[in-house]
């Protein structure tokens, strides 16, 4: 077990070094100051800042990038979080049933009904959400993080948490305003999701079904519904998790393409400002937040996987 | 006689720790120490884990000896190139359905050892595997066919023709018949005995079934733990096993226990 | 003899023309493979087909909806834009430089990728290793930021844009071939052909590939669907062909502005897009069934 902490340990230090390799190239790119010294001590210099937060200053408003940047990823981060939690909801059982009736009306509807989700591009369905309060006549906010009318104080960075500790200044006003206000991009976001999560249960489904210890489950005479708690579920839940880890920044990217649809402020919207304005030095600072994010939470993935899976624990022994 | 196979010293030792990653599972092999005359059939045997089948593929060049020496006609093995490496010694895979390219016909099967290894024309090795086909008992027919039309038995001859294209001087069969029924053992095991008989091929079996090993072999090879306890010839072995791993294994190849009539 | 002659052609067939005769049963396979030649061809020959020029404007008839909504005309079949500009034109253009793209990246990453990563695969060891890690490091950044760091580097053209999808979509390619070949490796018929003497390219070319043909279809659907996407992501947000030319995703931002006035400028090239993902992906999975059908 310690191994293999300290594999993955090792394999995040390498992998964090060649990232912050390139953000600091990046970095030296776009400051594009004349400087004499070797690339080792420029990058030295860079790292020492990086590790005492100095990530440099916006120029646009002049606030930290650290901070800023921070915040508008956290903005994304919530509602891919939210998207997650929902298309797992209506992912799951749907994939499951698709597995389960493998090649039966029921699961080609469901898989017509994934291939169509892969196929419309985010962005696309996007703009017709943003349409549809106004078509069928209901009102729902199609711009931006929350109304302005209320000025939540950033504590935590996540909007959600941070309207709800507002709530002696607005009761609950804002924490549903700003419900309303992710709705729309959530469910654009949680569309897409949802179609791969089904594609990826579906999979894992028919995968475990097709062992020989499934077959013994129904000798011993179990109903189909305690085979799938008992043995199907708890044999198929690894591969679709380590499968979802890997597609982590296609996620985080179809999400920053909402938010900008959405003008809602997030990390796609601060990117793109940024870029318009001139402003490069958020790139590198978005390089070593994001990329950082995703590779905490692959390997907090991983050693999760490995604590719930047997098979996975072979690995350990493994000699490689 | 001359001496074909000479295994002198062979180690085979697994670095345990050149990287933390690497965890010691694998025993260490060694030092061996037999040789096999030309002709003659040597059975490896031994529990499982016991080092069998690294050693055949050590000797077959698929793992490299950490040290010691094989010599093959009283050269050194790790002088010899990729050609006279196969044209020496072949080996048969355990599971013929699996060693066979399922996206080949057995006659390319059969050709690319000769392209590979010989000067051989076009029509020299048609010739050849019309021949080798004719010693393993198939039809010239099955040249077009892919692997997975045929049945056990005759992929089982498809890979004993793939081993005995390049007319080597060892064949190492790694428990080839494992895999068949008993009835399609004794016509593999006839067949290669057969074939030994016309062509003076050595084998090198590794085998569990203590009873076809008395069929076959001249001489017996007993490992444990990677290394050789006992190493004599097949009668001398059956006769008055020495070691406590040799007679287990005789023992529990003749059941005590039958069915009362 | 053991065959009869007659049956023969029946009874042997290469792998190759197995599949296909698995694939021929599948209608909606097929119906996708004459979609996918359409496709192509429409992308190919796009300005032998539409009946006006893309950039031509037709100032009597601004903002004209399709042909069978009131007050369309069948002169612009899919009607105009806010310059007079016919849309069916215009879709087809875009289609040329997506579904081209598209294409000509899936071609370019399946190329370099399967040679980077046999590569890979067969020279184990440090490099293999320095790989690993460099690619472990580019999966982590999402791919709209390679996107926005190389256009930032060389400046918004279709050009890079399509250089930056690629790049994005490399490192996903090399692992997932990786992956498939290290599997077919530890195969017993390839270390059998290894031991027959084969070369590194032989083992390739006869061993490996022909065996790892369902992977490959699948991850280069994937890298096409992908590539398609970002493609269409990237002309949207502006990063991807500038003016005159247009591509489906910059059609659609072009027309933002007028969602209200006449949706269709947006509904229609969206639709193509989803039509292309949809023709190509109903065709990849037609044929990796034919292929694992073949397998059996």
């Amino acid at each position: 077990m310690l191994k293999y902490l300290f594999r993955r340990l090792n394999l995040l230090l390498i992998t964090a070094f060649i990232l912050t390799v390139i953000a600091f190239m990046l970095q030296h790119w776009s400051s594009s100051s004349i400087d004499n010294r070797n690339y080792f001590m420029l990058y030295g210099d860079y790292m020492a800042n990086i590790f005492q937060g100095h990530w440099g200053i916006s120029s646009i408003d002049q606030r930290p990038l650290l901070n800023k940047g921070l915040i508008a990823f956290a903005s994304t981060l919530e509602l891919c979080f939210v998207a997650c939690i929902t298309s797992i909801i209506m992912a799951f059982p749907l994939g499951i049933l698709a597995g389960l009736k493998r090649n039966g009306v029921i699961d080609y509807a469901i898989m017509s009904i994934a291939l169509v989700g892969l196929a419309i591009p985010v962005f696309w369905l996007a703009i017709i959400m943003t349409m549809l309060p106004n078509s069928i006549g209901i009102s729902l906010p199609v711009d931006g993080n929350i109304s302005l009318v209320f000025e939540v104080p950033v504590i935590s960075g996540f909007v959600l948490i941070d309207s709800l500790l507002a709530a002696d200044q607005y009761q609950m006003r804002a924490f549903s305003d700003r419900v309303a206000h992710l709705v729309l991009p959530a469910v654009v976001l949680s569309f897409f999701l949802t179609t791969e999560i089904i594609r990826l249960t579906r999979h894992a489904i028919t995968m475990v079904m097709r062992s020989n210890y499934i077959k013994a489950a129904y000798a011993k005479g179990l109903a189909t519904k305690q085979i799938v708690l008992r043995h199907v579920l708890k044999n198929a839940l690894p591969p679709i998790i380590h499968q979802i880890r890997l597609q982590l920044s296609t996620i985080i990217s179809f999400a920053m393409t909402i938010e900008i649809v959405f003008s809602s402020g997030g990390a796609g919207v601060w990117l793109l400002t940024s870029i318009q304005e001139g402003d490069y030095l958020a790139l590198p600072t978005a390089v070593l937040i994001i990329s950082s994010f995703i590779l905490l939470s692959s390997i907090i993935i991983d050693i999760v996987l490995m604590i719930i899976s047997p098979t996975k624990r072979k690995a350990l022994y493994a000699d490689q | 006689m001359q001496t074909l196979l000479n295994v002198s010293n062979l180690c085979k030792n697994y670095k345990r720790s050149a990287r933390f990653s690497s965890s010691g599972f694998r025993k260490a092999l060694g030092p061996l120490n037999f040789t096999l005359e030309r002709g003659k059939t040597l059975a490896i045997v031994g529990e499982s884990g016991a080092g069998k089948s690294t050693l055949v593929q050590i000797i077959a060049g698929l793992i490299k000896p950490s040290s010691g020496e094989i010599y093959v006609k009283d050269k050194p093995l790790s002088t010899f190139s990729q050609q006279e490496r196969c044209t020496s010694i072949r080996m048969i895979f355990q599971d013929p359905s699996s060693s066979l390219n399922p996206k080949a016909t057995i006659g390319r099967i059969l050709a690319a050892p000769l392209e590979l290894n010989t000067p051989l024309t076009l029509d020299g090795r048609k010739k050849q595997i019309l021949d080798t086909l004719n010693l393993v008992g198939l039809l010239p027919d099955y040249l077009d066919f892919y692997p997975n039309m045929l049945s056990g038995i005759q992929q089982h001859q498809v890979a004993m023709a793939r081993a005995l294209i390049l007319k080597p001087d060892i064949i190492i069969a790694d428990e080839i018949l494992a895999s068949l029924d008993i009835s399609l053992r004794f016509k593999i095991v006839n067949l290669l005995l057969n074939i030994q008989e016309k062509i003076g091929v050595s084998f090198i079996f590794v085998a569990h079934n203590m009873n076809l090993v008395r069929h076959m072999s001249d001489q017996i090879v007993v490992m444990e733990n990677g290394m050789i306890v006992e190493n004599n010839t097949t009668e001398k072995i059956y006769k008055f096993p020495q070691s406590a791993v040799t007679k287990q294994l005789l023992q529990s190849h003749q059941p005590h226990y039958r069915k009362e009539r | 003899m053991l065959i009869n002659n007659e049956f023969n052609e029946d009874k042997i067939q290469s792998p190759l023309q197995y599949t296909w005769s698995i694939f021929k049963k599948k209608s909606a396979a097929i119906v996708s493979m004459w979609g996918v030649i359409t496709l192509i061809f429409f992308a190919l020959f796009a300005d032998l087909i539409v009946a006006h020029e893309p950039s031509t404007q037709y100032a009597q008839n601004l903002l004209l909806p399709p042909y069978w909504m009131e007050g369309g005309s069948t002169d612009h079949i899919l009607g105009t834009d806010d310059l007079g500009r016919d849309s069916l034109a215009r879709l087809i253009q875009g289609l040329q430089l997506t579904l081209g793209g598209g294409i000509l990246i899936t071609f370019m990453i399946s190329l370099i990728g399967s040679v980077i990563g046999a590569s890979a695969v067969l020279t184990k060891g440090i490099k293999a290793s320095i790989l690993h890690h460099l690619l472990d490091a580019l999966l982590t950044i999402p791919t709209l930021l390679t996107a926005l760091i190389l256009i930032v580097l060389f400046g918004p053209s279709y050009e890079n844009c399509l250089l930056a999808v690629s790049l994005s979509l490399l490192p996903q390619f090399i692992r997932g071939i990786y992956i498939a070949i290290e599997n077919e490796l530890s195969k017993q018929y390839i270390i059998a052909l290894q031991l027959d003497g084969a070369t590194n390219s032989r083992l390739l070319r006869f061993g490996i590939f022909p065996n790892i043909i369902e992977p490959i279809v699948t991850l280069l659907n994937r890298i096409f669907t992908m590539a398609v996407l970002e493609i269409a992501t990237l002309g949207f947000l502006g990063f991807g062909t500038q003016l005159p030319d247009v591509e489906l995703g910059s059609l659609i931002a072009s027309s933002i502005d007028l969602i209200y006035l006449s949706p269709w400028l947006v509904f229609f090239p969206g639709i193509a897009i989803f039509l292309i993902i949809i023709i190509f992906n109903v065709f990849a999975e037609g044929l990796r069934h034919s292929v694992i059908e073949g397998e059996e």
